[in-house]
């Protein structure tokens, strides 16, 4: 069966169908990870995004060998390379989840052509459609509806410590780096529009996740108050749409990249050393407003300079735009947790106490 | 953090001679390391032995030594130029083992040398598994179970073995070459029992074999500053037990989770810090995916085979940036030099597959087909495409297996269970005739232990191939899949040129692509291209009508390596300072020539018909070069010149080309020109051949082809021999004509280069052969050099040469091959193309008759001068016969040597000391002789008076065996008629040992008669001034 990918800039694109039968419209990115499609799939920072794989043979092996990033697919959308005639045990079970899940697939499209389109006309929505002409518009991104959907609607403890725990802001966080917070510290975990005046200190510092979505969005305003209020007193530490609101939070702004950065094969660079990092984001936090924040430039993508992770000098706040966590990609040892670790167990906490 | 100082004068150390498990690739990683340094203003000497090389050419190192790889070399080079620091990285295992001798010599403290790279201490922890298993249990890593076998008390130590199967191996192994898998008791006996019957071996490191797990290899690059990147990981479609250079590799992999291919690349890295690994190295794992549990298997501290291909695979250009990182610059101030404007510290991203099959050699060596843990394979090809089944069918293509396409098992050849399971050669077509003929999935899987998912793969594939229909539709699918169209033509009795033509009118052309590392992320300049089908172009084509295409040679193979490679790289290099817009394509990863800017663009790609006529269909060239693509560019020519005109083929045209290569035409072609030629005789059938040979009379040259894509070439004496070989004819089946050659006994042979314009030619070199002719051209030690040949013989081959040029209006690189005796001249063979023996030629003059052979085939110039030799040279041949074990180790028409090595001498004396050293028979000679008794008692009457030498005859191996054993290492030489499995068998327990073993007599006497000298290791342009 044939499907369609339409871009805003008119191109069309016909392929096979997999997946479920239905027409849906979404921010369309690529990814350059040459494994982990179902973390991909599921990472709610590609929520509402139709994502295509620039690696073409993605789908040869069994889901059960990968690491959801929450329970369902999270993308709109799937377009790979793969010959129109694949038919294997992996691409099935892919077929059958996609299915499930209400999402569409297509597969054998040129994909580096969109690739190409999308390097230089920068990010474009994409319907993906039964038809040429499909019912449905190229729609908008809502960061609230986004955020309601990924991030969790109730609060709940991990790890059972009350007495030392942190704060761990959900904003639509991937599995993985809850994972690897709670292996550090114990969390309350609440969602991004929790009513954070109710609370009344006892945390030892403040954890901000990734998630889909604008970071200048409104619905995120509550998430900057609290940070602001706490600035100073508890270490604050943020990962990717957690880094932004953070420095939106400080006084930084931030902007949408042509295309953003998504891959694992991205170079942060600090002085002498290099980190090679998973990267998912669409929006960077711009290095000129930081001028005149509490914070620094710390590591900066080696190709194109963007912000990859900041800091103050007291080490209260610190974040990165990348995800150490890796699931895709590798988990180098850029220090992030290990500074998290220390600050949430008060290492940094005596000096700026005694300020 | 700049480069750091002191480094301004560099010895570079090449690999030498190519043999099994050390060939192109080292040339290539060579060449790089030498530019990267020059590009630095740095001073570079480079020493290898092996004159097909391109790095031993001035266009690429400052100074270069073609001389003996020895630690006396390198002490005179180290004096005479000044080095002050060493590369040895680049030059694989020889050079390796060659700096672990130079440390040992303390040459490094005296002259207060810098080893670039990594620490020699760290080398030898890398190396040694004793040392590396500590280091890796000391960090945490995995590794399987292992035990040390001594030669003293192997008897005790085999009975408490716990870990059946085992590899044992020797540390330093080359290729594997020592390492065998023993599955029993019943094997270790035996084995233990012949290992420690030489006296060298003292322990044999045996290790629990991980037998059927998954292999896969990461890639790394690491600078002093301790950051480190991953170039790519490569999987090995055979489970572990079949050495990784035996392997189909697939990069990067694809049956690997997140979690495992992540999991690894750290362990990878984390392995690379604990050696301190400064610039590339490759470090191997067993995983057991059931389990996601990993085994380190080895690191190599060094660029290895690997580099070459990773290299290839992604685009990245791992020696280049491995050298910057050796002399003190960090990733992160490097810039990757594909994209122009993107950071060399980055992992690559590719958007297609690539996929390596190795080429054996089995149709010279077929006793023993087997793959194991000890690399057989000469070569590789490698296939690029969009998806993991055109990358497959490409590299299938690029085998140049002639129209047998491996796809189709042959029952004649055996069981086909028993071909699933024993890894051979023949196992990818195995595995596609099973799933043809329906096997169950699971047990296909089992008995190759291959992955499921990329079984699935080749069965989708085989479900649209049973679609056998031949319609638009299907063709498109065929096309998307990447199956070549010469094996569609077969199935429905087409020829591949008439697919091909209906293809075009249909439409269904391929596109090219782009290798830029980053997957389009980033714009790049790259010029390195792939086809594929149904999708849209990265650009335009190069210069229509202004630009000259060259095909390359190919994976290596005995017959065909990187002789023809130096002519390819030097014509590019030649035509881009003539402002000549140049195309390469080529399907070997190991070589210069597709390193991504020696040429103006590149196309990796299959050398057959389609894929070069896509090519010259998209690109338009005003010519294509074919004569450095051996045997392939020739079979094609006729075929080339039919779609794309005659004038499209640059050089002798394709009519004389099929001429000279129809052997019965050329004889008649030589009649009419009135030159010598021996008598012959040809058969279309084996039922004629007894008689017509009785006509001729022994002894005869008799060559045929196979069907299974081999040829031989066979010297027979008498009825019983043809007898015997008919035989084997009918139980192989042969195909085409048979031809018998008068074969000429104790004639001198020679080998005449040379290049000419259409009318006119010039000598670029002549050498002669030492063994009598017969001897393959490629498997003789040949010399060249002033005064050697009479000068009216000179002037015959002279009128010989004009004759034949005028004749073909050969325009280019021709070869002839002549035998000569006393005033006698008979010619054996013409080439139209270049020779193997050329780069020899241009090495040993100093010439570069590259660039004078190209000027004569684009502008029809020839120079002013021809060859007026100065100096003296030997090529000295290189032969596998520890690898094949299975095979008698003698010599003859048929070529079996892998490599050479070259001599010079200002004298002729000079040059037979050196090569007389190379023997073992210089001052200090110890030589075993063995000989029919007839020839012994004349051998002794010769060698009367001079010490060291010992002749034996066939009732005396006994005594000979001792005397063997007493001296342990001697110079062995083999004159025996008759074969004898004793004597086979010392030759290649001698040669383990590293003795040098001597096959012929006349070679034998020119050693024992040559005047020893002092001799000098000279920088090559010293000899031709």
């Amino acid at each position: 069966m044939k499907r369609y990918l339409l871009l805003e800039d008119g191109n069309v694109f016909e392929g096979e169908a997999f997946g479920a039968s239905i027409d849906v419209s979404g921010e369309l990115i690529f990814t350059t990870s040459p494994t982990g499609y179902l973390e991909v799939l599921t990472d709610p920072s590609y929520g509402g995004q139709i994502v295509l794989f620039a690696f073409p043979s993605v789908l040869t092996y069994n889901l059960r060998r990968s690491i959801p990033q929450s329970r369902d697919i999270s993308t709109s959308g799937v377009i790979v390379r793969e010959t129109s005639g694949l038919n294997t045990e992996a691409f099935r079970e892919l077929d059958m989840l996609l299915n499930n899940s209400g999402v569409p697939g297509i597969k054998g499209v040129d994909t580096r052509k969109i690739i190409e389109l999308i390097r230089k006309k920068g990010n474009m929505r994409g319907i993906i459609s039964c038809t040429r002409n499909p019912e449905i518009d190229f729609g908008t991104m809502n960061t609230r509806d986004l955020l309601r959907r990924f991030a969790t609607t109730f609060d709940y403890h991990l790890n059972n410590d009350r007495n030392d725990e942190i704060l761990f802001v959900d904003m639509g966080t991937k599995k993985s780096l809850l994972d690897q917070v709670s292996r550090i510290c114990s969390l309350h975990v609440v969602p991004f529009d929790f009513p954070f005046s109710t609370i009344n200190g006892g945390y030892s510092g403040i954890f901000l996740s990734n998630g889909p979505g604008d970071p200048s969005d409104e619905s995120l305003d509550g998430v900057r108050e609290l940070i602001r209020k706490n600035y100073g007193k508890l270490p604050i530490f943020g990962v990717c749409l957690g880094h932004q609101v953070l420095s939106m939070a400080l006084g930084a702004s931030t902007g949408k990249m042509l295309y953003g950065h998504h891959g694992t094969n991205h170079s942060v660079i600090q002085g002498e050393k290099c980190f090679i990092t998973s990267h998912n984001h669409n929006f960077h936090v711009l290095e000129e407003s930081l001028f005149g924040t509490p914070l620094e430039v710390i590591q900066r993508d080696a190709n194109d300079g963007a912000v990859e992770m900041v800091a103050d000098s007291e080490k209260f706040a610190m974040s990165v735009q990348y995800h150490p966590e890796g699931s895709p990609g590798p988990v180098d040892p850029c220090n992030f947790f290990g500074e998290m670790k220390k600050a949430f167990g008060g290492v940094y906490a005596k000096n700026a106490w005694n300020k | 953090m700049p480069r750091m100082p002191g480094i301004n004068r560099v010895l570079i150390i090449g690999s030498g001679p190519v043999i099994i498990g050390q060939s192109a690739e080292f040339d290539y990683a060579g060449s790089q390391a030498a530019r990267s340094l020059r590009e630095e203003g740095i001073y570079t000497i480079l020493l290898n032995s092996n004159p097909a090389t391109i790095q031993t050419d001035n266009e690429i190192a400052d100074r270069i030594y073609i001389e003996p790889m020895t630690l006396e070399v390198v002490k005179e080079i180290i004096e005479n130029e000044r080095v002050d620091s060493l590369l040895c990285s680049m030059g694989g295992q020889t050079a390796l083992n060659l700096l672990m001798e130079i440390e040992k010599s303390g040459i490094i403290s005296k002259y207060n040398l810098n080893v670039l790279g990594t620490e020699p201490e760290n080398i030898k922890i890398a190396e040694d598994r004793k040392e590396f298993h500590e280091k890796m249990i000391s960090i945490g890593e995995n590794i399987p179970r292992s035990s040390i076998i001594h030669s003293s008390r192997w008897m005790e130590e085999v009975e408490t073995i716990q870990f059946y199967p085992f590899i044992a191996r020797t540390s330093f192994s080359l290729g594997g070459k020592a390492g065998r898998i023993i599955t029993g008791r019943d094997e270790a006996v035996p084995f233990f029992s012949e290992v420690f019957t030489g006296k060298d071996v003292s322990e044999v490191e045996i290790e629990s074999s991980l037998l059927g797990l998954k292999e896969l290899e990461y890639e790394v690059l690491r600078d002093k500053a301790g950051n480190a990147i991953c170039i790519c990981n490569m999987e090995n479609l055979d489970p572990m037990g079949i050495h990784t250079g035996e392997s189909i590799v697939v990069t990067p992999s694809l049956t690997l989770s997140d979690r495992e291919y992540y999991g690894m690349r750290e362990h990878a890295l984390k392995i690379a810090d604990s050696l301190n690994i400064i610039g590339a190295c490759n470090v191997q794992f067993a995983l057991d995916s059931e389990n996601e549990t990993f085994y380190v298997v080895e690191v190599n501290p060094r660029t290895s085979r690997s580099s070459a291909l990773a290299s290839k695979a992604s685009g990245y250009p791992i020696a280049r940036i491995a050298t910057k990182l050796c002399i003190g610059y960090l990733l992160g101030e490097l810039n990757n030099p594909i994209t122009g404007n993107s950071s060399a510290a980055f992992e690559p991203s590719l958007d297609y597959v690539t996929v390596k099959i190795p080429k054996w050699p089995f149709e010279k060596f077929p006793g023993d087909i087997n793959l194991g843990v000890s690399m057989k394979s000469t070569g590789e090809v490698m296939g690029i495409g969009r998806t993991f089944e055109e990358a497959m069918f490409k590299a299938v293509a690029s085998l140049e297996e002639g129209q047998q396409f491996g796809m189709s098992f042959d029952s004649n050849s055996g069981d086909l269970l028993e071909y699933l399971k024993r890894p051979t050669h023949l196992r990818l077509r195995a595995i596609f005739q099973a799933l043809k003929d329906g096997y169950n999935m699971e047990t296909i899987a089992t008995l190759t232990g291959w992955d499921r998912e990329i079984l699935d793969r080749l069965h989708s594939i085989i479900t649209i191939l049973n679609n056998s229909e031949f319609s638009v539709d299907n063709l498109r699918k065929l096309k998307e899949l990447g199956i070549p169209d010469y094996f569609i033509a077969q199935e429905h009795s087409l020829t591949e040129l008439d697919l091909y033509e209906k293809r075009r009118k249909l439409d269904l052309v391929p596109s090219f692509r782009v290798i830029d590392t980053s997957s389009n992320e980033f714009a790049s300049q790259s010029g390195y291209f792939y086809s594929t089908y149904f999708e849209n172009y990265d650009a335009s084509p190069l210069s229509p009508g202004k630009s000259i295409l060259i095909i390359g040679s190919g994976p290596n193979r005995i017959s065909q390596g990187l002789e023809y490679d130096f002519g390819s790289v030097k014509t590019l290099l030649h035509l881009k300072h003539a402002n000549i817009p140049t195309i390469m394509i080529n399907s070997n990863p190991e070589t210069v020539s597709t390193d991504f800017d020696v040429s103006g663009r590149l196309y990796f790609e299959p050398l057959k018909l389609e894929y070069i006529a896509n090519i010259i269909k998209f690109e338009r060239p005003v010519g294509i070069i074919i004569q450095f693509s051996g045997q392939t560019g020739q079979n094609m020519a006729s075929d080339l010149a039919r779609l794309f005109g005659k004038d499209i083929i640059l050089g002798t045209s394709h009519e004389n080309i099929d001429n000279i290569e129809d052997r019965i035409k050329f004889s008649s072609d030589l009649d009419r020109m009135g030159l010598p030629q021996t008598e012959f005789i040809y058969s279309d059938t084996l039922e004629n051949l007894p008689e017509k040979i009785e006509q001729l009379g022994y002894p005869v040259i008799l060559r045929s082809s196979f069907i299974i894509g081999g040829s031989s070439v066979k010297i027979l004496k008498g009825k019983s021999e043809l007898e015997h070989i008919m035989a084997h004819y009918k139980e192989i089946g042969i195909k085409g004509k048979i031809l018998a050659n008068r074969y000429l006994e104790n004639y001198d042979e020679l080998d005449v280069d040379f290049i000419s314009n259409g009318k006119d030619m010039r000598i670029a070199g002549i050498s002669i052969h030492i063994e009598e002719a017969g001897i393959h051209s490629g498997d003789a030690l040949s010399i060249t050099g002033p005064d050697l040949i009479r000068k009216d013989i000179l002037n015959r081959i002279e009128q010989i040469l004009h004759k034949l040029t005028s004749y073909y209006e050969l325009k280019g690189f021709s070869n002839l091959q002549l035998a000569v005796k006393d005033d006698i001249i008979m010619i054996i063979e013409l080439n139209a193309r270049l020779s193997r023996s050329f780069s020899f030629i241009c090495k040993s003059t100093g010439i570069n008759w590259i660039k004078y052979g190209i000027d004569a085939i684009i502008w029809g110039v020839l120079p002013d001068f021809q060859w007026n030799p100065k100096t003296y040279s030997a090529k000295i041949p290189v032969f596998p016969f520890r690898i094949f074990s299975g095979e008698n180790m003698r010599i003859g028409p048929e070529m079996r040597s892998t490599g050479e090595m070259m001599v010079s001498g200002k004298t002729q004396e000079e040059m037979w000391s050196k090569i007389a050293r190379h023997y073992g028979m210089d001052t200090y000679r110890h030589a075993v002789i063995y000989s029919d008794k007839n020839v012994s008692i004349r051998i002794k009457q010769l060698t009367a008076g001079i010490n060291g030498i010992e002749v034996f005859n066939p009732d005396e191996i006994e005594e000979m065996i001792e005397r063997i054993e007493f001296l342990n290492t001697t110079t062995f030489v083999d004159l025996g008629g008759e074969i004898n499995l004793e004597v086979e068998n010392i030759k290649k327990i001698l040669l383990r040992r590293g003795c040098p073993v001597i096959l012929n007599e006349r070679l034998f006497m020119r050693l024992i008669s040559s005047q020893q000298v002092t001799s000098k290791a000279r920088e090559l342009t010293s000899y031709h001034n």
